[in-house]
């Protein structure tokens, strides 16, 4: 599993975790504020990782929704046929509620619960 | 405010960003008769907050029968939603077998909770940011494969007589398959085992116990127990 964020420095890191029925191991943390973050490079760097742990040890390498993540996804599943991509399923059930918070008929009132939640009696 | 909710604070803070949004909505809908009547109470209207802007506005959202109608339809549209996302963003247990049924089952939800002529459009613009989001990214036959492995989901699919859903996900394992394993021998193994695992024939499948524990054994159990 791999998940890209930015630290109050301003530095990109990419944490890479596995996941197994034993459970959920970090396996290292990448700076790569200095390289641009196109599907290749991800991919190259997905693709180390994989090579690290051993291609047939891995089933499925999930990523976050990003774009560049699911580019990276398609081009590791061409380089390494056995293993499959996916994004990340509750980052897509996450972005799925954002949208449905979106729609015109829900924006107006949640934005008033919300008032309501921050008026302190 | 406190002392109408019986304590317990409107805010509930979530394991993802959106979903805190939501399960505000939930907390806020399940204090609403309270909260009316504290609105419509002396204790407010004496209160000096009752004269402020800000005050004025909240009386006037709580009081309002639009805006708790829509906040029950956003909570239709969005609690078998998060009923999903606890499951995948726990660590009870592997979600991957669990998460393509979870999914069909929230949209079902969905679909009868806004089953009237007259919500059919807001119903249309949901399921089509749900299709959108999860088709193309979730519909992936690695998920399809999981849940065909997971005899708890499959058998109640076949004894339904559901073939076009126990052919679909059979699709998915065959594709998996294919893609994972190489070696033809060893792929026809492993497809003769399933075929006998779908109709529980073979000394593995078809004893009493292997089929009485269908539904509480785990995929991952059922493995150990058969290799």
């Amino acid at each position: 599993m791999s998940d890209g964020w930015s630290d109050r420095r301003g530095r990109h890191l990419i944490n890479f975790l596995v996941n197994s029925p034993e459970g959920t191991y970090f396996l290292e943390s990448v700076d790569a504020s200095s390289e641009v973050h196109d599907a290749n490079m991800l991919a190259n760097l997905l693709e180390k990782k994989v090579d690290d742990i051993g291609k047939d040890k891995v089933v499925q390498v999930v990523t976050d929704n990003g774009a560049n993540f699911k580019a990276a996804g398609k081009l590791l599943m061409e380089r390494i046929p056995t293993i499959f991509w996916s994004p990340c399923a509750a980052h897509c059930l996450d972005l799925m509620l954002e949208e449905i918070g979106n729609l015109e008929a829900f924006k107006k009132h949640i934005a008033r619960a919300k008032a309501c939640d921050n008026f302190h009696l | 405010m406190r002392e109408k909710t019986g304590g317990a604070d409107l805010v509930r803070p979530a394991a993802t960003r959106f979903a805190t949004s939501f399960l505000t909505l939930k907390s806020l809908y399940k204090h609403k008769d309270p909260l009316k009547a504290l609105f419509v109470s002396e204790k407010w209207t004496g209160n000096k907050l009752a004269k402020t802007k800000a005050g004025e506005d909240v009386h006037d959202i709580v009081l309002s029968t639009e805006f708790w109608n829509k906040i029950e339809d956003c909570l239709r549209a969005s609690a078998p939603l998060l009923i999903v996302l606890r499951v995948v963003d726990g660590d009870e247990k592997p979600a991957m077998s669990e998460v393509q049924a979870l999914m069909d089952h929230a949209k079902e939800k969905i679909k009868l909770s806004f089953a009237i002529p007259s919500k059919k459009r807001l119903l249309d613009k949901i399921m089509e940011i749900i299709e959108r989001r999860w088709e193309k990214q979730m519909d992936h036959p690695l998920y399809g494969a999981a849940l065909y492995l997971n005899p708890g989901k499959l058998h109640p699919l076949i004894e339904k007589n559901d073939d076009e859903t126990v052919g679909q996900l059979r699709g998915c394992f065959l594709d998996v398959l294919a893609r994972m394993v190489e070696d033809e021998e060893t792929s026809d193994k492993i497809n003769a085992q399933a075929m006998d695992y779908e109709c529980l024939r073979g000394d593995a499948f078809s004893n009493k116990m292997a089929k009485q524990n269908l539904d509480s054994m785990s995929p991952r159990k059922c493995c150990i127990f058969l290799f």
